[in-house]
């Protein structure tokens, strides 16, 4: 995927670590989200479509609704502790450092909100 | 071929540099470069109103269409209110009644709404940025021509009483084959496929950009922060837009083949329509209010005369808005019977998201705090915005609730909801932007004592029409009534709206006069009247923009960068000239804005007004059911596209040119680097979302009817068909991807024997395909799963028929010398497509064939 243009005899001014998945790398933490999101949605949706009103099935998908907005949680965190490390101490990063953080902690709110819906509202109801 | 090579930032803004001697083309800082400047930007005397393609023009024909439509529409709300003033009136018909608060609606969000806040940005971003114009002039100018032929086509089918009366979102059954059997509801779908297109469109645009055409040194960190909001807004265009453009196509997949993907009585399920279409429409709601409150995030540190507070937090909320408003579309949808923990999941969305616009909200008062304010004209719309959008949030905050939205869901409590939040949160400063912003365009000001006036009507008009409307809402009475009885208790109150609705209707009245008037009777104003930091106020409405490109190290670069100006007026920046009479800009990296080539731009041409007509004669004709006609725009249409396309990766000099300020850059880029490479990225983006809605559709039918899959009695498929498929798929990509190698090395026979056998391959797969679907018996009318199969595979086919094309796009290129291992940029690009396609082919083939398995 990344080949250099080997043929360029220009030389490249541009600075190596600017492609995509840096840019990308900024809202990692909302990407998180996203997925997340999606799978206590969808998980919540088809769990309770095949196995619809068994009282045991509903303990078990809220616990692993809860399960899974923890690691969700915990990958963010991760993350931006991460890139903290790293990023710290290289003056040009400040600014994409800041964003990153910011999105993971915003991410991390969104995220851990979720729990309200899955310990109040009983699973497939 | 060493030259003067020296990154341009490590220079500081102010030291006068020799030019790169070496290189080619040597820019001059005189006036003999400056003339040079200005004939290539100079706009062609005749016919330059079509063949223009400067932002600077289309932005201004861009915003000026979109206010056309605000007026129109604008006409038809007060039509309405006229309708309703009383009990019982018959000024109009239910008919058109129907068909006048659907085209109010469809008209002021897909014609005035997104496309205007896409005009401002088109307009102002090149300038603000420090660039002389968007990376794809053309295709602004096609989106623009689209927009603006498409949306008359749409608006004027009113006159023919043709219009969609279907409701603005358009739900099924109602607007299905059985229940709306005219053309009505085609028009819809049709003319705002046209202008969903010219969306993404701008989005490419928008996004390359933003990341790729900044002034050297403005890093990410130092972008006015109007240019992190359109950023955030083009990418939710790019991700949102798609699925209804994929909604759309389903709709009128079961209009015109009787496909049925929303008719339940054959598996279908209109609720599909609604999660798709929703899934755009909420965001919808913040790709319409982000730019305006990058407006206001812009215009109040001009009035505060503070910077404003908290930059990165604004920023970080814009992002934040961003991701998290795909998390509500079911928040459209609480009354349809979803289960509640569903529901629950997208309340709780719903009030996440106040963070955000609680922080960007903070970060305004904070800035007013913190400076002295001005009270202007446009700071006075700002502070109704503020005030009527707060509002708004707080009546949504209300319906965000399950409960409570069952009980007003479809009265006049949410109408009054959304017109306090759009109108607050957009139109307002939309105006405050047109006050603000209009010495850039026209070089004049606006009357201060109408602009007062204007302010006034409007903001006492709106709020004394629409408060009582939430009253009336909680009375019971429901939206898209087109007439009540006397004795429900609401007449009172309908009356007081419709007076007050003309109040705010003549406030518009009066900014159309002021417009008109001041572009005769205002004298000529300095340029920058409100001493505002930023750079468009240099640029003015200069069709260059700037006379040279200075590095930037500010985020507030006139307030704080000593001698700018007088920098960019004297030529001391990049690219003071145009030695070669062609249009050109600085591509920057996309985070520390490092200059890595200068860019050739495309001058003005017929090329894109005429291929807009012609695809819209092509789609209006298939609309009308005058396929003859449609067909010959058709392939008229194609042929320009072709002579485009043909047009691009044009041939330009190896060695590098000077770039002014002792740097040498090059004219063109065959990687990453290149604006043609992220263009194509951010296309595809798009392109998946397309496919990902069409893939969900398919396992949504399942989830609704978990039953015996596949559900219409056809064959649960064997391994070896499919197989062969993606062996065949997968091989043409992996002989593209020899030829890119083989190109490298300048092996051409070898590498157009892989393009003529990947080509082969690629169309072989396609029959078989066909063969295979239908052999097991898979019907596209039958039922909602085979329609949802063979739309996958119709996905997955186009793409690998673009790719076989592309195959022998390039051989062809190859055979008459237009590409090499240096000038392979197309080549590449066409690699990109199938690095995408595919992946994308053999997942699709995967769902269909291992999904029944899963399941049974």
């Amino acid at each position: 995927m990344s080949s250099p243009e080997i043929h360029s005899d220009v030389v490249e001014t541009g600075p190596a670590r600017e492609g995509l998945s840096r840019l990308l790398d900024l809202v990692f933490g909302f990407f998180i989200w996203a997925a997340h999101f999606l799978i206590v949605y969808v998980g919540a949706a088809l769990v309770c479509a095949l196995a619809p009103a068994e009282a045991s099935a509903n303990a078990g998908l809220t616990v692993a609704l809860a399960l899974a907005t923890v690691a969700a949680a915990a990958i963010v965190v991760l993350h931006g502790v991460r890139r903290y490390r790293q990023q710290r101490e290289e003056p040009e990063q400040q600014f994409p450092m800041y964003v990153t953080i910011g999105c993971d902690a915003i991410a991390l709110v969104a995220i851990m909100w979720q729990l309200f819906p899955i310990f109040l509202v009983p699973a497939c109801a | 071929m060493t030259t003067a090579i020296n990154t341009g930032a490590a220079r500081p803004p102010s030291e006068l540099a020799p030019s790169a001697t070496q290189a080619l083309y040597p820019q001059s800082t005189g006036p003999d470069g400056f003339e040079r400047l200005n004939a290539a930007w100079q706009k062609p005397r005749r016919f330059g109103f079509f063949t223009e393609v400067n932002n600077n023009h289309i932005g201004l024909l861009y915003i000026a269409t979109g206010f056309l439509f605000f007026l129109g529409a604008g006409v038809l709300a007060l039509l309405m209110r006229i309708q309703l003033a009383i009990p019982g009136n018959t000024f109009l018909s239910a008919g058109t009644f129907n068909q006048f608060f659907t085209m109010h609606g469809t008209v002021m969000m897909f014609l005035f709404a997104v496309p205007i806040v896409e005009a401002f940005a088109v307009l102002l971003l090149p300038q603000m940025l420090g660039t002389r114009d968007m990376p794809f002039p053309r295709l602004s100018s096609l989106g623009y021509w689209s927009y603006a032929i498409g949306g008359v086509l749409v608006f004027s089918s009113l006159f023919f009483r043709m219009a969609p009366d279907g409701g603005w979102f358009m739900y099924p059954p109602l607007t299905g084959p059985r229940f709306s059997p005219g053309i009505n509801a085609d028009i819809w779908i049709l003319g705002l496929g046209f202008v969903e297109i010219a969306a993404v469109a701008a989005a490419v645009e928008l996004i390359v950009g933003i990341l790729k055409t900044r002034a050297p040194g403005m890093t990410l960190g130092k972008m006015p922060i109007f240019a992190w909001y359109m950023l955030v807004t083009a990418g939710m265009i790019m991700i949102g837009m798609p699925a209804v453009i994929a909604a759309d196509i389903l709709l009128e997949l079961e209009r015109a083949f009787a496909m049925p993907f929303y008719d339940p009585t054959r598996g279908g399920d209109p609720l599909l329509w609604q999660h798709l279409f929703w899934l755009f429409g909420h965001p919808e709601v913040y790709i319409i209010f982000l730019p305006a409150a990058g407006m206001v995030s812009m215009i109040l540190p001009s009035f505060a005369r503070t910077p404003l507070v908290g930059y990165v937090w604004v920023a970080l909320a814009a992002i934040a808005v961003g991701f998290l408003s795909f998390g509500l579309w079911v928040h459209h949808m609480y009354a349809t019977g979803m289960p509640l923990l569903s529901l629950s999941f997208f309340a709780a969305a719903s009030s996440a998201i106040a963070i955000p616009m609680g922080i960007q909200v903070f970060a305004w008062i904070a800035t007013l705090w913190n400076g002295k304010p001005v009270l202007r004209v446009p700071m006075l719309f700002i502070l109704g915005f503020l005030f009527i959008f707060t509002i708004g949030g707080l009546t949504g905050v209300m319906v965000a609730a399950v409960p409570y939205d069952l009980q007003v869901h479809d009265t006049y409590f949410v109408v009054a909801h959304f017109h306090y939040v759009l109108i607050g949160g957009m139109v307002f400063p939309i105006f405050a932007a047109l006050y603000y912003w209009m010495p850039v365009m026209t070089g004049r000001m606006l009357s201060d004592r109408l602009g007062h006036w204007t302010f006034w009507l409007m903001f006492i008009g709106f709020n004394a029409a629409f408060l009582p409307m939430h009253l009336t809402g909680l009375l019971g009475m429901p939206r898209r009534i087109y007439t009540y009885s006397a004795d429900l208790g609401w007449n009172a109150l309908n009356l007081v709206t419709t007076v007050f609705s003309f109040m705010l209707g003549a406030g518009v009245l009066l900014f159309l006069f002021d417009f008109i008037r001041h572009l005769r009777a205002r004298p000529e104003t300095r340029l920058d009247p409100w001493q505002a930091p930023s750079l468009e106020w240099i640029a003015g409405n200069a069709a260059h923009a700037f006379r040279s490109i200075v590095p930037i190290t500010s985020r507030y670069p006139v307030w704080e960068q000593e001698r700018l100006k007088d920098d960019i007026v004297a030529g001391r920046g990049y690219l003071p000239d145009a030695p070669t009479v062609s249009r050109e800009a600085l591509v920057t990296s996309p985070i520390t804005a490092e200059p890595e080539q200068i860019l050739r731009m495309p001058g003005p041409g017929w090329i894109t007004f005429l291929a807009a007509v012609a695809t819209a004669i092509c789609f209006a004709g298939m609309t009308i059911k005058a396929p003859i006609v449609g067909m010959a725009a058709g392939i008229a249409a194609a042929g320009l596209y072709i002579y485009w396309l043909w047009s691009l990766d044009s041939k330009l000099p190896r060695e590098p040119a000077d770039a002014g300020r002792g740097l040498a850059l090059p004219l063109y880029r065959n990687g990453k680097q290149s604006v043609g490479w992220w263009g194509l990225v951010v296309l595809l983006i798009s392109d998946a979302v397309v496919g990902a809605s069409f893939a969900f559709a398919y396992l949504f039918f399942w989830t609704i009817r978990p039953a015996v899959w596949p559900p219409d009695g056809s064959q649960l498929s064997g391994f070896f068909d499919p197989a062969v498929i993606s062996v065949l798929v997968v091989a043409a990509y992996a002989l593209f991807e020899a030829a890119e190698r083989l190109n490298r090395r300048e092996r051409r026979l070898a590498m157009s024997v892989c393009l003529i056998i990947s080509a082969i391959v690629a169309g072989a797969a396609l029959p078989l395909g066909w063969s295979w679907l239908n052999g097991l018996g898979v019907n596209s009318t039958q039922h909602s799963y085979g329609a949802a199969v063979w739309t996958l595979f119709g996905y997955s086919a186009l793409h690998i028929a673009i790719g076989a094309a592309m195959a022998l796009w390039c051989l062809a290129r190859v055979a008459l010398g237009m590409i090499d291992s240096w000038r392979c940029l197309a080549l590449r690009i066409c690699l990109l497509w199938w690095r995408f396609t595919a992946p994308v082919t053999v997942l699709t083939l995967i769902l269909i064939v291992g999904f029944p398995y899963v399941v049974s």
